[in-house]
């Protein structure tokens, strides 16, 4: 069995601020050796800004930056054994690919003939082999950009920071980088600290997210936990549709929590609800897809409803139903699509019934 | 009436789409595009060519063609020398100038924000001062009894004057150099500010230092502005008949100022033309070789 996950960098409460304006408030973060991490949130949320305080190209204004627990706020940014692939790539174009690929090498003074080796290596290892004589203009997007990626790892570094490098890219070249950067560093074992901003792209690639907002961290966790128990409404409502319904909570059951709303009394299951006190307002969360339509003698969980749209959408149908108890609220239910169409029509009514363990509560 | 006035202004559109786009208003703007170049640079040039291979007999100007100017430029004892001189003088102007200009420009293009371009417009206003004024200030400073003999004689480090700060070619150079260093300065600024700071922080974030990164990423990337900066500094000094007068004395003779002294003494202008246009072709050489230089340096 393999030890617990090594910490290898590790932000404590570091903070920056520009002219005076604070864009990262006090982030703790803690990146395991080996893991692909992906840094999620909307533009100026402070995802890049972490990258570059991590790099080096940004010093932050409080805050320690830890590698394998010693402080490095001040080791130069030359020192620093990552390496980094730019938004823009950022090849040299006065250089061929070789001289790109080769200049963290050739600048530590490696010799001529092992330099030549390792770059023919890096090269074929992102599948360019061939294309060393080239010059970067004389590449497309997806080519230059595994230049950039073989410049940053041929060098070894403890960590690669990818800052938004598919960006540039079209959907369908986006797909097949994402599948090939996670191959490549399940291959060279490298941990990947991968900024974006596309939801999608975090949770393919990621062994963690970290879903950042206002200069703040939001939450920290596996793809799964940040999908189905997010911690606070933020992350609920950030991945895919989400119900989010008012209750109050209330007192600890054998399964986990009671709670109750105008829509009725719930139970959820789950351990990160415990620790919430009791008489606190609260969201309960329930994804579209684990609710049940009609069946629900015995659920945990029931509502009933009128429905008031059903609509086909491919793969999946989604079905909006009102609360008869709370007409004003909209509860969306996705049902797997069909020939023989929808089990519901609009205007029946019905209950909607969902099991403790597939909701979720989190404080207001 | 808002009604109205839209359709009064789209009907002018329509009519000024329809003159823009007529055949006749087309061939007129293409015309004049041509004709204006032709008739105010081209033809004047085309004159001054022809007039270098007049000659001047007895003070009269015989329109025979002859090659006896080029001759004279040739075997007479101070054209050529003096010519020679001239183009090793202004070469020095651009050296001193671009090792100037260079180190200043990357200073300023290093500042963030919006301070670098104020610190470049102040160094480019002396670009717009009369270029008069300059040259006296310039022997106010230098001259006998000027501001830098003055406090060298006050502080006791001489006695007497130095009198070869001024009126020679290491005067002509100097003022030419400082005439003309925000020259060479904006075209190196310009290369510099076109570098991608990204470039910069790859190359340190691969573990470059400070003097690897000027040497393989910055100063291949800007060395054709440089060339641009030290070619318009060339052009611009060799031209110059001025500042050699004004500060050169009689040990600062240049070619300018022999072209000069055609036109304004001797009155032999068919001789002028041709020692102009010999000017034309070392300039039009000194633009050639540096955008040959330039390609080759960044073309891949």
């Amino acid at each position: 069995m393999a030890d617990a996950p090594k910490t290898l960098v590790e932000l404590r409460q570091v903070t920056r601020s520009y002219s005076g304006v604070e864009v990262l408030h006090p982030v703790d973060l803690a990146l395991r050796d080996g893991e692909f991490m992906t840094v999620l949130g909307p533009s100026g949320s402070g995802k890049t800004t972490i990258l570059r305080i991590i790099g080096g190209l940004v010093r932050p204004t409080s805050g320690a930056v830890l590698l394998d627990g010693a402080d490095i706020a001040t080791m130069p940014i030359n020192r620093r054994p990552f390496n980094t692939v730019f938004q823009d790539y950022a090849l040299f174009p006065h250089m061929t690919v070789e001289a790109n690929v080769g200049y963290g090498l050739r600048v530590r003074g490696e010799r001529r003939a092992r330099i030549r080796d390792r770059v023919a290596e890096t090269l074929s290892l992102v599948a360019l082999e061939g294309f060393g004589g080239r010059y970067p203009a004389q590449l497309s997007g997806g080519q230059q950009q595994r230049v950039a990626l073989a410049r940053a790892i041929i060098c070894e570094p403890r960590l690669i920071l990818l800052d938004e490098p598919l960006g540039a890219l079209d959907a369908a070249l986006r797909r097949q980088m994402q599948q090939f950067l996670k191959r490549l560093q399940k291959e060279i074992r490298t941990t990947f600290l991968f900024v974006t901003h596309d939801q999608e792209e975090a949770v393919t690639m990621a062994d963690r997210i970290c879903v950042m907002n206002h200069g703040r961290i939001e939450q920290i966790g596996s793809p799964e936990e940040v999908y189905y128990r997010p911690t606070n409404e933020y992350v609920a409502r950030f991945f895919g549709d989400n119900n989010l319904i008012d209750v109050s909570i209330g007192g600890v059951e054998d399964a986990g929590r009671a709670l109750a709303g105008k829509l009725g009394a719930f139970h959820c299951a789950g351990d990160s609800s415990s620790d919430i006190a009791e008489g606190r307002p609260g969201k309960l969360l329930v994804r579209p897809e684990a609710i049940v339509i009609g069946g629900g003698e015995g659920a945990d969980n029931r509502v009933r409803v009128r429905i008031e749209d059903v609509s086909f959408v491919g793969p999946v149908s989604q079905v909006l139903a009102r609360p008869l108890a709370d007409p004003g609220q909209v509860l969306m239910v996705k049902l797997q699509s069909r020939a023989a169409g929808a089990p519901v029509a609009a205007g029946e009514e019905v209950d909607l019934a969902w099991s403790a363990g597939e909701c979720h509560v989190v404080t207001a | 009436m808002p009604r109205g006035d839209g359709l009064m202004s789209a009907r002018a559109v329509e009519a000024v789409e329809a003159e823009a786009g007529s055949p006749g208003y087309r061939a007129l703007i293409t015309i004049l595009a041509y004709a204006l170049p032709v008739a105010f640079i081209l033809l004047p040039l085309i004159l001054f060519l022809i007039q270098s291979f007049f000659y001047v007999d007895h003070g009269d100007i015989v329109r025979e063609l002859t090659l006896r100017n080029y001759e004279r430029f040739f075997t007479g004892p101070a054209f050529l020398p003096v010519f020679l001189k001239t183009c090793a003088l202004c070469l020095g102007v651009a050296v001193i100038t671009v090792l100037v200009g260079y180190p200043v420009a990357l200073l300023i293009a290093s500042l963030a924000g919006r301070r670098k371009y104020v610190l470049m417009v102040i160094f480019v206003v002396p670009l717009m001062m009369s270029y008069i004024i300059k040259i006296y200030a310039i022997r106010a400073i230098l001259g006998s009894n000027g501001f830098l003999n003055r406090i060298l004689l006050f502080l006791g480090v001489i006695d007497e004057p130095l009198t070869f700060l001024i009126f020679n070619l290491q005067a002509v150079m100097l003022t030419l150099a400082v005439i003309l260093l925000p020259f060479a300065m904006l075209p190196i600024f310009i290369a510099l500010e076109r570098i991608p700071r990204s470039l910069v922080d790859a190359s340190f974030d691969l573990g470059a230092s400070g003097l690897q990164t000027f040497r393989d990423v910055i100063w291949p990337l800007s060395a054709q502005g440089t060339i641009v900066g030290g070619t318009f500094v060339f052009v611009l000094a060799i031209g110059d008949f001025i500042t050699p007068q004004m500060v050169g004395g009689a040990n600062g003779f240049t070619f300018g100022r022999i072209i000069y002294s055609q036109f304004g003494f001797a009155f032999n202008w068919p001789f002028g033309a041709a020692l102009s246009v010999i000017l034309l072709v070392a300039v039009l050489i000194a633009l050639g070789a540096g955008s040959l230089l330039a390609r080759t340096r960044h073309q891949p």
